[in-house]
């Protein structure tokens, strides 16, 4: 071990190199397993030069071993980059709310599409579709027949689709279903 | 019980020898953490000997601050001098010991002889065997005649070093000299001293 090294050990023990002498003799000292056990050796020294501990103290082993059984986590190495979402989630994730949309506004169709309900369960030909009922009295709500109501244009929109959709299921196909839209009038009017 | 004080933490002007050691546990080198425990381990042991009387609870927190810490190590930035920071852990690591050590049922915790805690610092405990004891008295003995062979300037300069913290600039001025004799009077004194302490240490 040349003494040079040992020079610039001593000299990086007590913390008077410069920033380039420094990583050279952190080289050496990590090269080298002499150095190494001298730079313990000096702080052992330095320890009691200085009143540290009365006896020799060391955990280096343990601490070694502990060390090499957990390192440390490689999550807390690598930096904090916030994940990447690949766009067919967003994708999907905008296909999916449209669609919840699309139904709660579909789902209201039924509501609109109350009156014609009837006709419907009575097989009744398209036309009832297009035809608008009467709301200003909610007693004769069951007995307004498509003839006594002012026909209205209704050109069925791909909503108005949907509420036919609806309307054509087994839920609103039944006579007694017309009391569960008794309190609603059409276009909005009651 | 001593109260640990702030310049416990105050590691001298060597914070960029720290920096760099762990510059390089950061990077992966797990032996230069091993030069950081060699350099921190005797002043940690003293400063968790204030706390925990035990020597064989005082080398478990001391060990158990390193792992600690070499474990924190890569969220460690640098804005605090390292000592510092390991000094924090290493005081957390005591309380921590300490509440679990109340919470022992009193078999345990009974120290019939007794931890004894010196103001200077830790000393043998109950726990230690005579041959420590011999150890000891060796060392202490061995560092004195050392110390007393060595040539006066040598003690001078290592002295003002080791037990003043002066820098090599300020013992150049005390000593009215150059740098570069302080330098080589340093590192003759700790070669002279390595070489007849080695079979103790």
């Amino acid at each position: 071990m040349g003494v040079l090294k040992r020079a610039a050990l001593s000299e990086l023990i007590d913390g008077e190199l410069d920033p380039r002498g420094i990583e050279a003799a952190i080289d050496a000292l990590l090269e080298d397993d002499d150095l190494a056990s001298e730079w313990f050796r000096a702080h052992q020294l330095r320890g009691l030069l200085r009143d540290d501990v009365d006896v020799p103290f060391d955990v280096r082993a343990a601490v070694r071993d502990e060390v090499a059984r957990c390192p440390p986590s490689v999550s807390v190495l690598k930096p904090r980059v916030r994940p990447v979402v690949p766009w067919p989630r967003y994708v999907w994730g905008g296909a999916l709310a449209a669609t919840v949309a699309l139904l709660v506004v579909a789902g209201l169709q039924p509501w609109k599409a109350a009156p014609q309900l009837p006709a419907v369960a009575q097989q009744s030909p398209p036309q009832v579709a297009t035809v608008a009922v009467s709301s200003t009295a909610r007693e004769d709500a069951g007995a307004q027949t498509p003839s006594a109501a002012s026909p209205v244009s209704m050109a069925p929109s791909p909503i108005d689709r949907f509420g036919e959709i609806y309307s054509s299921n087994e839920l609103f196909a039944g006579q007694g279903n017309e009391a569960l839209f008794q309190n609603v009038g059409v276009d909005g009017r009651r | 019980m001593n109260k640990p004080t702030v310049s416990d933490a105050l590691p001298g002007d060597d914070s960029a020898v720290d920096m760099a050691l762990v510059r390089r546990v950061q990077r992966g080198d797990t032996r230069a953490f091993d030069l950081l425990v060699s350099k921190y381990q005797l002043r940690l042991a003293k400063l968790v000997g204030r706390m925990v009387s035990d020597r064989a609870e005082v080398q478990d927190v001391v060990q158990e601050a390193f792992i600690k810490a070499y474990r924190a190590l890569p969220n460690f930035r640098g804005e605090s001098a390292f000592y510092t920071w390991l000094y924090r852990i290493a005081i957390n690591a005591s309380k921590n010991h300490l509440v679990a050590r109340s919470r022992r049922p009193p078999a345990d915790d009974v120290d019939i002889t007794g931890g004894e805690v010196e103001e200077a610092g830790i000393v043998l405990s109950d726990i230690a065997t005579p041959e420590a004891y011999l150890v000891k008295d060796q060392l202490k003995a061995a560092l004195a005649r050392a110390l007393n062979e060595l040539p006066e300037d040598l003690r001078t300069a290592l002295t003002l070093c080791e037990l003043e913290g002066l820098s090599y600039d300020e013992i150049a001025r005390v000593l009215d000299c150059p740098i570069g004799t302080v330098r080589s009077r340093i590192f003759r004194a700790r070669r002279t001293l390595d070489v007849k302490l080695k079979p103790f240490v």
